[in-house]
């Protein structure tokens, strides 16, 4: 009886897993970036090339302990033809294959969003993290970034950067924002370092999630297809602070972008 | 770790602990007479027990010399023992005992503090990684309060005490000291306190906060507050001007705490400041301002009549 019933049990577990993956019960928040369909295609296929194989192996599953589960021991038991070693060997192959063909064919769309160089005309924004905020930093109408001095980090006075705006020229017209903003449509290209430890930049509607390195320059870029405001969650553990760890991004019409850009820049 | 002792969290042995201190002059005297008051009796000698078990039946012969002349030695040490714990009590509560200024002979410094020129442009801050601060600043957007002045030039946060001239025998001033946590800002920006009183850490906010003091001379800590928490109580044990307050959740949070010694003052908008309790003499006054610094100045109190004494900070 026992068999029986943890058959039964396993194919409605199957089915009710296979059913909320397939109708996208909980799935990811709508793409709005143009290397995401790369992405999504990718995980839709993993999902059904590693489905088939998972519904297969449950079914079948079942169906053993359901045939043969309550048996009192005098059957005869199959064994896999040659014993125990080819029946690993035949594991590792079967399962290395498996992996081996993802690795190839995922690599499409790994390559589309790292190995692709940035367009030499993006936004350029500079993305600091720090126990437990983001700031973000514009490089102005001169188009360079000052250098940073960690020395002269401040927080009570606002220098999050610790910019020498006395002695250093490209520091004077940097845009240090709480939040940030970036125009749609365009290629923007975001370089991340660390104040202090690691982070991570992840945000879900754009596809992008990056790991902050401390001591390393990060570079990653994308475009953004749809305006809204979206999160940027940390999603590397940094401390008791890290489920607060957050900022906002928005993602304007030109326009609104070149507005909050002149606000933000009376406001330093 | 005794160096932390008196700059985390009092516990209720430390309570008690300090008011045994105090009252130990008291208690040493009686802790020592008691058994000499018990002892300097005839009848509990051990000699007279061990000569005769069943004393307390025979009756004694106070006539008889030989126990005369053994009771008066006897009487004459456990004289000599009592007059010394007295004395020695004396002394030790002597020692611990600090003194408060009484009313009457207490002097007051009054003054004004003011900025010399345009205070820097104070930059607005940006709450918006944490929804809940950034809706408690809404209507009202929030600066950073690094030069915070006010009617006629005057310079607040600024704190006025004493660093030349106290004799050390001052006891801290009872009174509790509070830093709130409210819309994820520190008030007061700046907070004075004596060596050895109470400081009371309030987190008024629906947000976590974890504060910081970083320390140098004190020993440094950090402690976080759910919201709806209980407040911390807290005391510090050396001078240090200043200790930098920061939040490890909120970065732009940032408070200063003064460590002094003795009577202090800080000033509020108008730049108005004043310090009680000053016994009459000499002394040297330091006004500190987180921006421009430190400036000192010299001053006698009299008793009944407030000195005057006013400071002004160049801005840069």
């Amino acid at each position: 009886m026992p068999g029986k019933v943890f058959a039964v049990v396993v194919v409605i577990v199957t089915l009710a897993i296979a059913y909320c993956v397939i109708a996208h019960v909980w799935w990811m928040p709508v793409d709005i970036s143009v290397h995401g369909p790369n992405i999504d295609r990718q995980i839709e296929e993993t999902l059904f090339g590693a489905g088939i194989l998972f519904i297969a192996g449950q079914l079948v599953l079942a169906a053993f302990s359901f045939l043969y589960g309550d048996s009192k021991g005098t059957r005869k038991m199959k064994s896999f033809p040659g014993g125990a070693k080819p029946l690993i060997i035949f594991a590792c192959v079967v399962v290395g294959i498996e992996i081996l063909v993802l690795s190839f064919v995922g690599s499409k769309a790994w390559g589309s969003v790292y190995f692709t160089p940035p367009d030499p005309s993006s936004v350029r924004i500079d993305v600091q993290a720090g126990q437990f905020a983001f700031y973000f930093r514009y490089p102005g109408p001169d188009g360079k970034f000052g250098p940073l001095h960690p020395e002269l980090i401040s927080e009570g006075t606002q220098n999050f950067f610790g910019l020498d705006t006395d002695h250093d020229p490209d520091s004077k017209d940097d845009i240090v924002t709480a939040q940030l903003a970036i125009p749609v449509n365009k290629p923007v290209l975001l370089t991340l370092h660390s104040k202090d430890m690691g982070h991570s930049f992840d945000v879900r509607e754009l596809r992008v999630q990056q790991d902050f390195v401390p001591g390393i320059v990060i570079p990653i870029h994308f475009t953004a297809t749809q305006t809204g405001r979206f999160e940027i969650v940390c999603t590397q553990l940094c401390g008791l602070g890290h489920y607060n760890m957050k900022a906002y991004i928005q993602v304007l019409s030109q326009p609104d972008y070149d507005n909050w850009l002149k606000q933000q820049a009376a406001m330093q | 770790m005794d160096h932390l002792r008196d700059s985390v969290p009092s516990t209720i042995s430390d309570l008690f602990r300090k008011k045994l201190q105090m009252g130990f002059g008291c208690w040493s005297s009686l802790l020592l007479a008691l058994p000499t008051a018990l002892t300097s009796f005839p009848r509990f000698s051990a000699d007279r027990l061990t000569h005769d078990l069943s004393w307390s039946i025979r009756p004694l012969k106070f006539h008889d010399s030989r126990i005369l002349n053994e009771e008066n030695s006897m009487k004459a040490g456990y004289k000599f023992v009592a007059l010394a714990s007295v004395l020695l009590a004396l002394a030790f509560g002597l020692l611990h005992s600090r003194s408060s200024v009484s009313a009457a002979s207490a002097g007051q410094v009054t003054g004004t503090v003011k900025l010399d020129g345009i205070a820097p442009h104070q930059r607005g801050i940006d709450m918006s990684k944490d929804p809940s601060c950034a809706a408690a600043h809404k209507d009202k957007p929030v600066t950073t309060e690094n030069v915070v002045t006010g009617a006629n030039g005057g310079l607040a946060n600024v704190v006025v005490y004493v660093s030349q001239g106290l004799t050390g025998n001052e006891a801290p001033l009872s009174q509790p000291v509070q830093l709130e946590q409210k819309g994820c800002q520190y008030f007061p920006h700046v907070v004075a306190v004596d060596v050895g009183q109470h400081m009371k850490i309030l987190n008024d906010d629906q947000a976590l906060h974890n504060i910081h003091p970083q320390a140098t001379k004190n020993a440094a800590w950090n402690k976080s507050q759910m919201p709806g928490g209980p407040p911390l109580d807290v005391t510090w044990a050396s001078e240090e001007v200043p200790v930098p307050v920061k939040c490890n959740v909120h970065p732009w949070m940032q408070a200063y705490i003064v460590v002094v010694k003795g009577p202090y003052g800080v000033s509020d908008d108008s730049g108005s400041f004043q310090l009680d309790n000053l016994p009459p003499g000499n002394y040297t006054l330091t006004a500190w301002q987180e921006t421009y610094g430190t400036q000192t100045q010299n001053v006698t109190v009299a008793a009944g009549k407030p000195t005057a004494v006013n400071f002004t900070f160049k801005a840069k």
